[in-house]
């Protein structure tokens, strides 16, 4: 039992998680500098044989999904919640207690009292207006000193006490901030685990299933709104989506930052690219015509070792000495097709061929035509996402609480025909008196 | 044409902006070093000046792009130094302290030289700017990145002051110690605040626009970063009671690490943030 209170006081522990977080800060800071997800050559070419090796070995490739940054986290939110669970009955005995008056030392009778921190000043009237000028409210049951205090100090002092106090609430600032942070890592990481993602990339006309779904996903149209110089104003797919086991169907637009919603999925406008139709002809007779997106390749149906690389369009193109090649504008004003030809797995050429040219190997002759944007259509299904979303939500109403909802309270004790001032101000501490004593001066108040 | 003529008086004013900010700079340096009293209040109406102006320059930037003026580089960086100058003035003028303006001009005036230095063509928005979200995200960070700005400059005044041996001028025109430390956390929490706001609106935003509200793209990682940072300074100060001294120095490394998740990332760790 004592070895688990150990456990449970060093888990919940607040050094912990400072150790937590200056670790995950170490791990966001690799995982930033080091191009993440690449291959074993890049880092060799990069660091070396060595390093290669130690960022492979300690998944620094992958920094935010490796095994110890995941450990860390999940530490993280066992210390946010054994924290939380040991600090909220503490929390529940402050509420209760906000409004009781301090213990006697704070408010001894004793004159030096006078240069202490909670005593702030001396009020010569009307404590009531005064309590209600600094946004306070008094508390009820503390007029009499003890009347939330045991019967021993009840004796004790017998003068008269009256307690204002104001934003209470700020208490549970750092108890929803920590509720709000759990959520957010647990929403995050469920979402993670479960979601579904998919993406579709087609012409206009194309019907594409979605993954293993019942789903099929059309195409209808895909218009790219151009400004007058040229530059991209909107991307803009219109879709429609059938079930392939009922028929029913669904469709919609969809534009960058304007998803939406199909049978319970989230379709959203990604990305775009070019494609064109690759023609192969063998003797001068047609083959094959394929469209092809840039970046895919196509296997000539009856010599499967040689293949046809489209790899990307220039569709105004032109040829830098320092930079190669490259488009002008995104107008076809002089389209040029990237491609390269392998044939039983080496490179046999690469080369640009512009519109109209043709590209010979041995009987064949390839040539592009029609070239055109395709679009890249990404489909979501999250169900923790509005989980994250309150998360984020709970963690902003639990800062604003902690940092600005400061809970401060203040005693007034009587003493002959004025008070005495007595004031906690929490992480305000001298801003609280300052203005508590700027009060008591401009209202004349002070005594 | 009425653009061109828009974009000339833009940079006439960004001009005469940076100069009074350079000015005021000088002015509050003169009262500082040379406890010269006289020149504060000069200083003080350049500074504001200043910001009036930087607050037109824009303003008609934003009328001649027909957009809010917070999308590139340039955009930002000027934002950032206006973000710095009305955080500095608020806390001026609510904890009634002039010589915070000492150390906080040097800092406006660094950050809109920066901006001076960026191309100041007006471009239009792609696709994933045109949202609601991005006068809320950028507003907000702007924010941030300010109080930030101000709790590093209070935090640099905080240091001074302990070394300094004490003389009648620090007692009358800088506050105490503990003013300065309780006044740099107030900066602090103001920033982390934002800083959320910030995060939340980007996720948010990232959401609808591509799909993921969380990428580890480095800007986001980076401010992750700063987020860890500044939350580590909170719990230290109120559970640990690193305060003053310790906490003047987290609140300085903690800047260093704003500015790097905004210049040093844009400049040697591109992503998805690469224009701003």
């Amino acid at each position: 039992m004592n070895g688990f209170k150990k456990f449970y006081k060093f888990i919940s522990s607040m050094k912990l998680a400072l150790v937590l977080l200056g670790l995950l800060i170490i791990g966001c800071v690799i995982g930033s500098v080091i191009p993440q997800g690449q291959i074993m050559k890049l880092y060799q070419q990069q660091y070396g044989d060595r390093t290669a090796g130690l960022i492979m070995a300690l998944s620094l490739d992958d920094v935010f999904h490796s095994w110890w940054f995941v450990a860390f986290t999940v530490i993280l939110c066992l210390n946010l919640f054994t924290c939380s669970i040991l600090r909220t009955p503490a929390l529940i005995k402050r509420w209760k207690s906000f409004g009781d008056l301090p213990d006697e030392n704070s408010i001894s009778n004793n004159v030096s009292v006078e240069s202490s921190p909670p005593y702030i000043g001396r009020l010569s009237k009307d404590p009531e207006a005064f309590l209600k000028s600094l946004g306070f409210s008094r508390q009820s049951g503390t007029k009499q000193s003890g009347t939330k205090q045991s019967e021993t100090k009840q004796t004790e002092t017998k003068q008269s006490y009256i307690v204002g106090v104001r934003h209470k609430a700020g208490l549970l600032g750092p108890l929803i901030t920590h509720i709000g942070v759990l959520l957010l890592i647990l929403g995050f990481s469920f979402g993670q685990m479960t979601k579904v993602e998919y993406t579709v990339y087609g012409l206009p006309g194309d019907a594409k299933q979605i993954g293993d779904t019942d789903y099929i996903l059309q195409i209808d149209d895909f218009n790219i709104g151009l400004r007058a110089d040229d530059t991209v104003e909107q991307y803009t797919s219109d879709i429609t989506v059938r079930n392939a086991a009922t028929g029913a169907k669904e469709s919609a637009s969809v534009s960058v930052n304007a998803p939406a919603s199909l049978f319970g999925m989230k379709f959203f406008q990604n990305s775009t690219g070019w494609a064109a139709d690759m023609h192969i002809l063998e003797n001068g007779e047609l083959l094959q015509e394929e469209a092809v997106e840039a970046g895919n390749y196509v296997t000539v149906s009856d010599k499967t070792d040689l293949q046809i690389g489209f790899m990307a369009f220039y569709p105004d193109y032109h040829y830098d000495r320092e930079k190669g090649p490259l488009t002008l504008s995104s107008k076809l004003n002089n389209p040029a097709y990237l491609y390269i030809v392998y044939f039983q797995g080496s490179v046999l050429g690469m080369n640009t061929l512009m519109e109209g040219e043709e590209l010979t190997i041995d009987e064949y002759t390839v040539t592009f035509d029609n070239p055109r944007n395709y679009t890249l259509i990404q489909i979501k299904k999250d169900s923790f996402t509005y989980f994250v979303l309150l998360g984020g939500v709970v963690l902003l109403l639990g800062l604003f609480l902690s940092l600005y909802v400061q809970p401060e309270k203040i005693w007034l004790k009587q003493e002959g025909d004025g008070y005495l001032v007595f004031g906690s101000g929490g992480k305000s501490g001298i801003l609280f008196a300052d203005r508590v004593k700027a009060k008591l001066k401009g209202n004349n108040y002070e005594k | 044409m009425k653009s061109e003529t828009l974009f000339n008086i833009e940079n006439n004013l960004f001009t005469v902006a940076m100069l009074l900010y350079f000015v005021s700079m000088i002015l509050f340096f003169v009262f500082f070093v040379l406890k010269n009293l006289k020149v504060t209040k000069l200083g003080n109406g350049t500074l504001i000046t200043g910001f009036i102006l930087h607050t037109v320059v824009m303003l008609i930037r934003g009328i001649n792009a027909g957009r809010l003026p917070l999308t590139n580089q340039y955009e930002f960086a000027s934002a950032f130094a206006w973000g710095l100058c009305f955080v500095s003035i608020i806390f001026i003028y609510k904890y009634k302290f002039q010589a915070l303006a000492t150390f906080s001009v040097p800092v406006i005036f660094l950050m809109i030289g920066y901006a001076a230095m960026q191309s100041k063509e007006v471009h239009e928005l792609m696709p994933s700017l045109r949202s609601n979200w991005l006068g809320f995200h950028v507003s907000t960070a702007i924010i941030a990145y300010g109080a930030f700005g101000v709790s590093f400059a209070i935090s640099i005044m905080y240091l001074l002051r302990t070394r300094s041996v004490a003389n009648a001028f620090f007692e009358q025109h800088v506050p105490s110690g503990e003013k300065l430390d309780i006044i740099s956390y107030r900066a602090v929490s103001l920033g982390v605040l934002f800083l959320s706001f910030c995060m939340i609106s980007g996720a948010i935003w990232a959401e609808n626009a591509w799909g993921s509200y969380w990428s580890w793209d480095p800007k986001e990682t980076w401010s992750l970063v700063t987020w860890f940072i500044y939350f580590i300074y909170l719990h230290l100060r109120l559970r640990s009671g690193w305060k003053e001294k310790r906490a003047a120095w987290f609140s300085i490394i903690g800047f260093v690490c704003v500015i790097f998740t905004y210049i040093g990332v844009n400049t040697l760790l591109p992503g998805v943030h690469s224009y701003a």
